[in-house]
């Protein structure tokens, strides 16, 4: 309520323009915002309402958003806007200058959905095939994505603020890529707070989702194939003399097909070549045994690094 | 010229009949209308008076003249007036008087004089036959099943029809005279057993304060005597049907009839009352509970809908869904004006059409409505001076009000109130009008009874004839502020 921190000036809803998606890039030096915009009564009426791509560059954010909102005849409001876009060549300093322009501006919905990809101005340029706006559309097509896959994206500002208050701070965004003109979901991005680690295919991000519990009612899809996927167990152990950290992964896959077991094995093995954790373990110790999370916490990353994770598939059947 | 008979009070009559009728010639030196005939018979010299167009002249000729010339009976000189009136006179009703004031009263309610010389005393005689307007279906408070009596302007019929409902000694009638040049009766009707006493006495002090020169209609007493002057939810009811008078008088309330009005005045009223219609308790409860619902949702939305609509198109289109928003946005586009001030002009506008088709007749009535819902909803939005948002959302409040016709001045200064609130502080601003409103409404009182008595207490006996109207065999007890609850005994099942 507008009464709650300080007097709100009314605006007319056709005195503004109405922000769809908001996007950032960074080439160089340079930080570009991108703001896909809703124009109504744009003097057609059977094009009414029309969508256009605007563009600012500047030193950083907060520079680049004001280089865009100079070349307007109207302010932006950005209430309906419904995805962020991160490109590639933010860095960490950048995407943190993003998030907190974010969750200050009392505009911006915490439930926006953060993207990435490639190039942030290339996937909103694109046209919408079956919504008003390209970014209304992207977030349709997430959660297809989602209840296809089964996976589940936490990428929404609320849920990203969340993570980076945990111990170990990291989430998933969602990586769409352009090709042909056309717009796919190719996997995920894994930040550990502001540093972007690790970009998985879609079988990594499925590895991911599971082992995040991020995944729905137990199913997943891996092409064709839905999976019944549990896990089952998670072990750790610490060894005070040697300094070392084991952790043990069982995953439950109802399946006979030996192929697609392999397949998901195959997945997990590339994962676990990498030496960040990913997959929240650490969270794990501090809500479970917080006196151990006490004596790591400070070099938990090289213990991890350092340390063995080994995962077990079982099919069905298998014991 | 005094101004009302009160101020004759203290004029004697003599026993010279013309020195009495030079006293009756002066006062109404400028009144065409008096009549007088001077009779003589069996030596006696007398004079009838009345006043033209206000008697039956057919009684008056059959009860008095006739009598006078006719009968040979030479009346007592001691008691004359006593002897005419039992001995010679053929009239139902004769009352005697020595009082100017009493007699002024009479021949100006269509009673006639009959002044008798050599007697200090006059008779007044009833031969009231002014014509009334007849028995008619009020136009205001039609009804689909249930009777179809309506008051008229004779005081004296209205109570007839209303006590032919009520056929118990308990109908007790009061008379009070209110108006200095009027001189206008008032009459207080309750049921002696049912009626609170309090609330009688206070009303009597209530009308004893009232001074003014003339009333014409019961609203004069109204807005003298009720609580809470300046609300704008009305704290005294007021019907044109005598089974709604007798219905409220069944409740323990107080009926004022008025001379010279149909519109008789009940006591006390409660906010549950905007909501009944006449015909709820004629028909089956379930079909009666719909339309009471309806009117308490409609009030609101009434005056909701439009401040909600603006506040959430201008403070917090974040509530809006998004091709919402983007519908409005293109539909608004153009409009000159900022969607506060067309909401005010539309609202102003329906006032206008819907004040204009009652006051208008019938057959330019239905053009006007045509020219208005054409030129208006049609050209106004093709023209972009209007948007479609908005007309609609007027529209639809406007309607919604018309359900609730007994708020219908409330809810229009309510819509536009709250319409300001919301254009200031959004949502904020409605919530707190909101508030202040119920706040209000649950602060007034009609005659020392809470306003909103029957809300007050989550009690099925006071829930029974609010939000709905439950069955008759249900309803056991009357409104909670009676002294006798108990309206039946026990249901036997048949």
């Amino acid at each position: 309520m507008c009464g709650c921190s300080g007097y709100e000036y009314p605006s007319e809803t056709d005195m503004e323009y109405m922000v769809s998606s908001l996007g950032f890039d960074k080439n160089g030096e340079k930080v570009s915002a991108f703001a896909e915009i809703i124009v109504v009564n744009s003097g057609d009426g059977e094009k009414s309402p029309e969508v256009k791509l605007f563009e600012g560059v500047g030193e950083n954010v907060r520079s680049a958003l004001y280089s865009l909102n100079k070349g307007l005849a109207k302010p932006l409001m950005v209430k309906h806007c419904g995805l962020l876009v991160i490109g590639d060549g933010i860095d960490a300093d950048t995407l943190n200058d993003i998030f907190v322009f974010s969750f200050e501006n009392k505009e911006i919905t915490q439930a926006i959905k953060v993207v990435s990809t490639e190039n942030a101005g290339e996937l909103l340029s694109l046209k919408a095939n079956s919504n008003i706006a390209l970014g209304y559309e992207l977030t349709t097509a997430l959660k297809q994505n989602s209840r296809h896959t089964g996976i589940v994206y936490k990428n929404r500002l609320y849920e990203i603020a969340a993570s980076l208050e945990k111990k170990s701070p990291y989430y998933a965004l969602p990586v769409f890529s352009v090709s042909n003109d056309k717009y796919s979901i190719d996997g995920v991005k894994i930040f550990f707070d502001t540093n972007a680690v690790l970009t998985t295919d879609e079988k990594g991000a499925i590895l991911h989702a599971i082992m995040s519990n991020n995944f729905k009612n137990g199913e997943i899809k891996l092409g064709s194939e839905c999976f019944n996927v549990k896990l089952c167990s998670v072990k750790y152990d610490f060894s005070y003399k040697k300094n070392l950290l084991k952790t043990d992964v069982v995953i439950t896959v109802d399946t006979q097909n030996n192929d697609n077991l392999l397949m998901l094995k195959n997945a997990i093995h590339k994962q676990t070549v990498l030496k960040t954790d990913i997959y929240g373990i650490l969270d794990r110790i501090y809500a479970e045994k917080p006196e151990l999370f006490s004596k790591i916490k400070d070099n938990y990353g090289s213990l991890f690094g350092l340390g063995e994770i080994n995962f077990t598939v079982r099919g069905r059947g298998d014991e | 010229m005094a101004a009302g008979c009160n101020d004759y009070s203290k004029t004697e009559l003599s026993e010279s009949l013309s020195e009495n009728l030079i006293i009756f010639r002066n006062i109404f030196k400028k009144d065409a209308i008096l009549r007088t005939k001077n009779i003589s018979a069996n030596g006696r010299e007398y004079a009838v008076l009345y006043m033209d167009g206000m008697v039956n002249v057919a009684m008056l000729n059959d009860s008095v003249v006739r009598p006078l010339v006719m009968v040979d009976i030479i009346p007592s000189a001691e008691n004359l007036a006593e002897s005419v009136s039992k001995q010679i006179l053929f009239a139902s009703e004769v009352k005697k008087t020595n009082r100017i004031d009493d007699a002024l009263r009479a021949i100006l309610y269509g009673d006639t004089l009959l002044l008798i010389d050599g007697s200090r005393e006059l008779l007044i005689i009833n031969t009231k036959g002014w014509r009334t307007r007849g028995i008619s279906e009020p136009e205001n408070e039609r009804i689909l099943q249930g009777p179809r009596e309506g008051f008229d302007e004779a005081a004296l019929l209205n109570i007839a029809m209303i006590r032919r409902k009520l056929l118990t000694p308990d109908f007790c009638v009061e008379i009070e005279r209110i108006g200095r040049r009027t001189d206008t009766i008032v009459f207080i009707c309750y049921l002696d057993s049912l009626v609170d006493a309090k609330i009688l006495k206070e009303l009597k002090r209530r009308l004893s304060k009232i001074d003014i020169d003339g009333i014409l209609d019961t609203n004069y007493i109204a807005e003298q005597i009720r609580d809470n002057r300046y609300s704008l939810f009305k704290t005294t009811g007021s019907t044109e049907r005598p089974d709604i008078a007798a219905a409220a008088l069944l409740e323990g309330r107080i009926a004022l009839v008025v001379d010279g009005t149909p519109v008789v005045m009940t006591l006390p009223y409660l906010f549950s009352q905007n909501f009944q219609s006449d015909e709820d308790y004629y028909i089956n409860f379930f079909v009666a509970s719909v339309g009471r619902f309806l009117r308490y949702i409609c009030f609101f939305l009434s005056i909701s809908v439009p401040s909600v609509f603006i506040s959430l198109i201008t403070f917090h289109k974040e509530l809006l869904p998004t091709t919402f928003a983007v519908s409005i946005a293109e539909l608004r586009g153009g409009v000159p004006f900022s969607s506060v001030g067309e909401c005010l002009m539309l609202i102003f506008i329906f006032e206008i059409l819907r004040e204009t088709g009652v006051r208008m007749s019938q057959s330019v009535g239905h053009a006007l409505s045509i020219v208005g819902g054409l030129v208006i909803g049609q050209a106004a939005v093709e023209a972009k001076i209007v948007s479609a948002p908005i007309l609609i959302v007027v529209a639809f409040s406007g309607i919604s009000g018309l359900m609730v016709p007994r708020l219908k001045g409330a809810v229009f200064y309510l819509r536009v109130l709250s319409l300001i609130a919301s254009a200031l502080f959004g949502l904020y601003g409605y919530i707190a009008f909101m508030t202040i409103l119920f706040i209000h409404i649950f602060s007034l009182s009609s005659f020392s009874v809470d306003y909103t008595v029957s809300l007050n207490y989550i009690k099925p006996q006071s829930l029974k004839d609010t939000l709905f109207r439950a069955a008759w065999f249900v309803m056991k007890k009357r409104p909670l502020f009676n002294k006798n609850l108990t309206r039946m005994g026990e249901h036997k099942n048949k």
